[in-house]
């Protein structure tokens, strides 16, 4: 299938089941929150399905791709969008950090400069193109982030806390062009975030993880979201003390 | 190719943004060899004659070879530096998310450096010949085989820098190790002195590395001895059989630290 396919998902670090037995779809046009606390298994996940972690067991699949057996061709189909605010070469300009990304990603020179002006212009960063990363703030550089995510105008997005060094104004401009992209380019976004507004404003699904386990998976439209918050919570609580029930934490 | 040269641009760029590196590396070649110009001047130099048929003396001898060891430090540490470098500044998740294999952008990330130190080589032995008054043999047959030299030089040391590489990836810090290998390879290749100098036993282990053929035919065609044929194929073969083994080692590595998930940590 197009989008993401993850089937018995398992990854143990030593001593700490990372992910137990996770499955979900994330199909086209579909945008997915995977909620959790800190150190559920979301970045874990995320990168399993970036390749830089290989699950102990389970299939994943991204369009249709196998992360571990087509590596490549599985990269060539998602743009991955790293919270960290220092995944770009500061001393290289914006427009020739995504000139550089185009070319790792297959472009011809010239596509790629053609495709990093478009996407430069598309995440307001036009002005700043030719000025050194070390410039920019903390929201021009996940703007960058994200216009390195979509060069290759890929089916499937990975997001990995993208707002977490964004002010409001700018989160909640990065929240619109998420819908956009998978209204218009019919992308499947995978979303980590521990932002629960978030993952209820833009979110066709939310997934809840907690202690690597998929706990909650919950359609993000009419869901009663003072409900959602408790599930969350109760999330956070197992995952930090052991055993708290949604109803004791509704109570 | 668009890889590579998307690497070459790239590290030209962020080279070029710090402006008082060029100078400054011209300047640090300058002094040192200024320091063995003078050393020289106390070196006994019918001893290095009855042991070394080669012109140029002392001075010669020692420049040529801390040009080819200058070549060998970038070749041996800029694979792994590179690799720790993108890993402490954050950029290596997103380099190894990119469709492009492992191997070639841990092969691509230290061209540049390569380059740059294969030139500044070139600038200290011409400085040597400019501003010291060395004597170089500069027929078109001794360059040739120079050239081809410092090609098969550049490919074995770009073997045992990816080896290193990998075991970056997997222990993360391996200066250490990087500083003993160049040490050992400086005292064994005859850097600075001929090996016929050291004991019996650790010769014999000096007459088989490859490094030590490199500098004996890069000396022999700069400075007039003789070349052996037998050096120079020994140093490609070597190169042939050792590159290709060190990506293996180097795909293992990255297949291990996906498999323990620390691949981008450091």
């Amino acid at each position: 299938m197009d989008g993401i396919r993850i089937r018995n998902i398992r990854k143990r670090y030593r001593d700490v089941q990372a992910l137990d037995d996770i499955s979900f779809d994330v199909g086209p046009g579909e945008v997915v929150a995977l909620l959790g606390p800190n150190g559920a298994g979301k970045t874990t996940l995320i990168r399993i399905l970036a390749g830089t972690v290989l699950a102990d067991s389970g299939d994943a699949t991204v369009a249709g791709h196998d992360v571990a057996r087509a590596g490549a061709a599985a990269r060539r189909s998602l743009g991955l969008m790293i919270g960290d605010e220092r995944s770009h070469y500061w001393r290289l300009s914006g427009r020739r950090n995504l000139a550089f990304f185009a070319a790792l990603a297959g472009m011809p020179r010239r596509e790629g400069a053609a495709r990093a002006q478009l996407l430069l212009e598309e995440v307001d960063l036009a002005q700043a193109a030719d000025r050194r990363v070390m410039s920019y703030s903390s929201g021009m550089r996940a703007r960058l982030s994200l216009a390195r995510a979509l060069l290759a105008n890929p089916p499937v997005l990975l997001f990995d806390e993208p707002t977490r060094n964004l002010d409001p104004l700018a989160a909640s401009r990065f929240r619109q062009t998420t819908t956009r992209l998978a209204r218009e380019q019919q992308a499947g976004i995978l979303f980590a975030t521990h932002n629960l507004q978030e993952a209820v404003a833009i979110a066709n699904r939310i997934l809840v993880v907690s202690a690597g386990k998929l706990v909650l998976e919950e359609e993000a439209h009419g869901t009663d979201p003072i409900r959602l918050e408790a599930a969350f919570l109760e999330a956070v609580q197992t995952h930090r003390n052991g055993d708290v029930t949604t109803d004791e934490v509704l109570a | 190719m668009n890889v590579v040269a998307a690497f070459l641009r790239r590290d030209f760029r962020i080279d070029t943004s710090y402006r008082a590196s060029f100078a400054l590396r011209s300047f640090s070649i300058l002094f040192f060899l200024a320091l063995y110009f003078y050393l020289s001047r106390i070196v006994d130099e019918s001893e290095l004659a009855t042991r070394e048929h080669l012109s140029g003396g002392y001075f010669g001898y020692a420049a040529v070879g801390l040009a080819l060891l200058s070549v060998l430090q970038v070749g041996l540490a800029s694979f792994s530096r590179k690799l720790r470098e993108e890993q402490t500044t954050g950029t290596f998740e997103a380099l190894m998310a990119a469709p492009a294999s492992p191997s070639l952008i841990v092969l691509s990330s230290a061209l540049y450096d390569l380059i740059r130190a294969l030139f500044f080589a070139l600038v200290m032995i011409g400085a040597a010949v400019a501003l010291f008054g060395l004597k170089l043999e500069l027929q078109p047959a001794s360059l040739g085989v120079a050239t081809v030299t410092l090609v098969g030089a550049l490919a074995l040391f770009a073997a045992v820098g990816v080896a290193v590489a990998a075991f970056t990836v997997i222990f993360k810090q391996t200066a250490a190790l990087l500083g003993m290998v160049v040490s050992v390879l400086a005292l064994l290749g005859g850097v600075y002195f001929p090996i016929s100098l050291l004991p019996g036993p650790i010769e014999q282990v000096a007459t088989i590395l490859p490094f030590t053929w490199a500098l004996d035919v890069l000396r022999a065609s700069l400075l007039g001895g003789d070349i052996r044929g037998l050096q120079v194929a020994g140093l490609f073969v070597s190169a042939m059989l050792l590159l290709p083994a060190a990506l293996v080692g180097f795909r293992l590595a990255v297949r291990r630290a996906q498999r323990t998930g620390t691949l981008a940590q450091y």
